[in-house]
C-alpha cells in the first residue's frame, strides 16, 4: 500500500495539532508540520508532498501568497491544495482558487470534513 | 350300418357326389374365409399390439417427464427457499452494515469531539507567558467554538467591578466596565453557573450568546462573553458545552499560572523552591 505525505501550513498550533489529529485517522498518511508559508515553502523545497493543507491568514507569508508560489513550481504546480478559511472570507477564498488551490475547509474546522476532503482528494478508499 | 349302406348306395349314385362334393368346397371355402378373417384379424391385433406399444412407451416418456417436471418443482421450490433466505441474509446485512455506517459516523463524531477537548486543554497550559495563553484561548474561541465576536472580562482589585481585557470582532461601544451587582455579565460571575443561549432563540437581540464563568480555586474571577457566532454556526454543539466547562475551569489558572511566570521574570521554580513551598 503506498503512503502518501501531507504538509500542514498553520500558524496556531492549537489548529495545526487538531489538523494532526484529524489526519492521524488516515492511514498510510505523514504528516508533515510548516509554522507559516515561508517554513512552507522551505519544507516543499526539501521534499515532495501530495497534499497541502494550508491557513489562509498567517504571519510572515500568507497563505494566498504560498499558494501562488506553489503553482508556479513546476515540481508543485500538480500537488492538490486545500485552503482553510473562515466563513467570512470568502473574497480570500475566491482568490485562493483563481491561484489554483483546488478545495476549501471553513473554521471551524470539523475532523470528519478534514478527513472527506483530503481522501477526496487523493482518491482514497 | 345305415351310413356304410347310405355309402355305398351314394357310391352308385353320381349326384350324392356332386353334392359331397359342393358341401366340402363349400366347406373349403368357408374355412378358407375363416382363415382371410382370422389373417385379417391377426393383422388388426398385430396392428393393434403395435399402437398399445407406441402408446405404452408415449405414456412412459409421458411418466418419465412428469417425473422430470416433479423434480424440477421440487428443485424451484428449494430454490425459492434458498433465495428467500438469501434475500432475509441480504437484508440483515444491510441493515448491519447500515447500523455499521451509522455507529461508524457516531465514532467519527465522538473521534472529532475528544479530539477538540484533547487538543484545546493541551493547547491550554502549553504556554507560560500571557500573550500565548490569550492567543489560545482566541483559538479555543474563535476556531474550535466558531465564536465571531467575544470579550474577556476580569474581575477588578475591589472585587465590585468587571474590567475588559480583550477580545475580538466585539463593536466599539462595548462597555470596558461592567458592576458585579445589576449586570448581567456580574450575575453570572456571582452566581458562577454559565448562562447560554443554546440555538439563539431565547434571547432577545443584541444578548450575548453565552457568558462562561472562569473560576479559580472555586473563586470566579471572570467572564468570557460571546456575543455572536460565525454565520454557519446555528447553534452550540455538545463538544462547545464541554469547550465552555474547561475554559471556565482551566483559563484562569492558565492566566495566572503565565502571570506569575511573567512576573517573577520567566524563572522556573527549583525543586529546593517547591520544597520550602510545602511540596
Amino acid at each position: 500500500m503506498s503512503e502518501y505525505s501531507c504538509l500542514v501550513v498553520e500558524d496556531s498550533p492549537m489548529m495545526r495539532q487538531l489538523l494532526v489529529f484529524a489526519l492521524g485517522r488516515l492511514k498510510n498518511l505523514r504528516v508533515t508540520e510548516a509554522d507559516d508559508g515561508v517554513d512552507g515553502l522551505r519544507k516543499l523545497a526539501s521534499a515532495r508532498y501530495d497534499i497541502i493543507l494550508t491557513d489562509i491568514n498567517m504571519p510572515i507569508m500568507d497563505g494566498l501568497k504560498l499558494v501562488k508560489r506553489v503553482r508556479s513550481d513546476p515540481t508543485h504546480k500538480d500537488t492538490p491544495i486545500v485552503i482553510i478559511t473562515t466563513e467570512g472570507a470568502s473574497e480570500d477564498r475566491q482568490r485562493a482558487l483563481q491561484l489554483g488551490a483546488n478545495a476549501y475547509i471553513t473554521k471551524p474546522i470539523q475532523a470528519p470534513q478534514v478527513i472527506a476532503t483530503v481522501k477526496e482528494l487523493l482518491k482514497l478508499e | 350300418m345305415s351310413d356304410l349302406k347310405n355309402s355305398s348306395s351314394a357310391r352308385g349314385s353320381a349326384p350324392d357326389l356332386q353334392t359331397e362334393r359342393e358341401l366340402l368346397l363349400q366347406s373349403f371355402h368357408q374355412g378358407a374365409a375363416l382363415t382371410e378373417r382370422l389373417m385379417s384379424e391377426y393383422a388388426r391385433l398385430k396392428e393393434r399390439v403395435l399402437e398399445v406399444e407406441e402408446e405404452n412407451a408415449r405414456l412412459r416418456a409421458q411418466l418419465l417427464a412428469d417425473d422430470r417436471v416433479a423434480r424440477l418443482l421440487e428443485q424451484v421450490e428449494r430454490l425459492e427457499r434458498d433465495r428467500a433466505e438469501l434475500l432475509s441474509r441480504t437484508k440483515q446485512a444491510e441493515e448491519l452494515r447500515g447500523s455499521l455506517s451509522e455507529r461508524a459516523i457516531e465514532i467519527e463524531s465522538e473521534f472529532a469531539h475528544f479530539a477538540n477537548l484533547y487538543v484545546a486543554g493541551n493547547q491550554l497550559h502549553a504556554s507560560l507567558t500571557l500573550q500565548g495563553v490569550w492567543q489560545r484561548l482566541r483559538d479555543i474561541l474563535g476556531q474550535l467554538i466558531g465564536a465571531a465576536s467575544y470579550a474577556l472580562y476580569l474581575r477588578s482589585e475591589d472585587g465590585a467591578r468587571l474590567l475588559f481585557v480583550g477580545g475580538e470582532g466585539f463593536p466599539h461601544d462595548i462597555p470596558r466596565e461592567l458592576a458585579i451587582e445589576g449586570s448581567k455579565v456580574g450575575g453570572v460571575v456571582s452566581a458562577g453557573i454559565a448562562k447560554i443561549d443554546e440555538d439563539g432563540t431565547s434571547t432577545a437581540a443584541g444578548e450575548p450568546r453565552a457568558i462562561i464563568p472562569l473560576t479559580l480555586a472555586d473563586k470566579a474571577i471572570g467572564a468570557f462573553v460571546i456575543h455572536r457566532l460565525l454565520e454557519q454556526k446555528l447553534r452550540f454543539s455538545r463538544t462547545d458545552f464541554e469547550l465552555f466547562k474547561l475554559l471556565g475551569q482551566h483559563a484562569g489558572p492558565a492566566l495566572v499560572g503565565a502571570f506569575l511566570f511573567e512576573s517573577g521574570g520567566h524563572k522556573l521554580p527549583s525543586a529546593e523552591a517547591l520544597l520550602s513551598a510545602g511540596f
